[in-house]
């Protein structure tokens, strides 16, 4: 199971619909929709992706196969921008 | 005061003048044996000037001197030598940029490079590096009735994320002084400062110019992002919450100190705003103009 956590020196602000998420190390700002907000809000290291689909699914009226791309398209971009940590 | 000024390296028999500054909480002396070259700095900044029954502190936040002997002028930070010209204006220039850098540096408040008007309370923050507008819509924006509080800087008080009153002289470059008889009707031509690129700009205080319209500290209702572009038509495009968060940081000074203390009062402020825009300053002035009261108005119709 691969749980999912926001490294430490990543700190974020919700601004309305979206999130602004600040990462120290790299000095940088990322802006996010609502449901990339969601998503990271879940980033707690308590949730694996099928958790997150459960969650989501209550919220968004989509499929849970579209929701689960969804989910990969947005944590592929929060890792590629080094904002979680990995946690096995 | 009438005493011979003993910094060394400044030699000056004349009579040593004082003129005192309170800007926000910091305290200027600025001493000179030249009562014109003071009161030619005084016209910089008169809303800071301090009258004789305000309480100043013993010792001043800061000390300047300007010297003058054969038409050559020494000036001092702090008693140290900062630069001689035998330019006048020159000196007048670096002067205003010196005092007034150095105190934005120890003001209190997260400081945005913004101009703001008000109407009925509400903000009008126009975010922006110098020489896309903001003089000039500030200036337009007040004769049609709106409150100056800043045509160049924004201070922001962090506890009530209210924008502070601070009027300094405006600096108004020719295209802006044809547009607006009222300037026109008052500045001096031939008193004019070249800057680099020996383009030549006035300095002129709202106050001279519409003295019934200053504005009270208060909150933003709108921030608009202008872009000068004179060959498009003028145009609003609203924009989020969080990009205007992300655009305003770029405004900011102190932001590679404070980042994340910026952030923070940056995203209050934005969240409390009505609506964010970016704003095409195209060729017509009146239009645009007619643009920003329109998304003001709207919420009084």
């Amino acid at each position: 199971m691969r749980l999912l956590v926001r490294k430490k020196d990543v700190k974020w602000r919700n601004v309305g619909n979206e999130v602004i998420i600040y990462n120290k190390l790299s000095q940088k700002v990322h802006v996010f929709n609502k449901t990339a907000m969601d998503i990271w809000i879940l980033c707690d290291g308590h949730n694996e992706i099928e958790n997150m689909i459960d969650v989501l699914q209550a919220r968004y009226d989509i499929s849970r196969d579209e929701l689960k791309a969804d989910i990969i398209e947005a944590i592929n971009t929060f890792e590629k921008l080094q904002l979680l940590e990995k946690n096995e | 005061m009438n005493k011979k000024c003993e910094v060394i390296g400044i030699e000056s028999d004349k009579e040593i003048i004082s003129h005192y500054y309170r800007f926000f909480n910091i305290d200027i002396l600025l001493k000179s044996d030249s009562i014109d070259i003071l009161n030619k700095i005084r016209g910089f900044f008169p809303h800071f000037y301090a009258r004789l029954d305000i309480d100043l502190k013993k010792n001043p936040d800061h000390t300047y001197q300007i010297y003058s002997k054969n038409n050559n002028f020494k000036f001092y930070d702090n008693d140290n030598f900062v630069y001689a010209t035998d330019n006048l204006k020159n000196l007048l220039m670096n002067a205003e940029f010196t005092i007034f850098d150095n105190v934005v540096k120890q003001l209190d408040y997260v400081v945005l490079h913004a101009a703001m008007v008000s109407f009925k309370n509400d903000g009008i923050l126009f975010a922006g590096l110098p020489r896309i507008g903001k003089t000039t819509l500030t200036i337009g924006l007040v004769k049609r009735g709106f409150r100056y509080l800043t045509d160049d800087l924004a201070l922001i008080d962090e506890k009530t994320l209210k924008i502070m009153l601070f009027p300094k002289a405006m600096s108004i470059r020719e295209k802006t002084m044809e547009i607006f008889d009222e300037i026109k009707g008052k500045i001096d031509r031939d008193d004019y400062y070249l800057e680099s690129g020996q383009n030549k700009k006035w300095f002129m205080n709202i106050q001279d110019i519409f003295p019934d319209f200053i504005g009270e500290p208060c909150n933003v209702g709108y921030i608009l992002f202008p872009t000068l572009d004179l060959e498009r038509e003028p145009e609003l495009v609203e924009i989020s919450k969080a990009q205007a968060v992300i655009e305003l940081m770029k405004f900011s000074f102190r932001v590679n100190i404070e980042f994340e203390k910026t952030l923070d009062i940056l995203t209050k402020l934005v969240e409390c705003t009505k609506g964010c825009y970016t704003l095409s300053v195209g060729k017509d002035l009146e239009k645009t103009l007619r643009l920003v009261e329109r998304i003001v108005f709207e919420r009084y119709e």
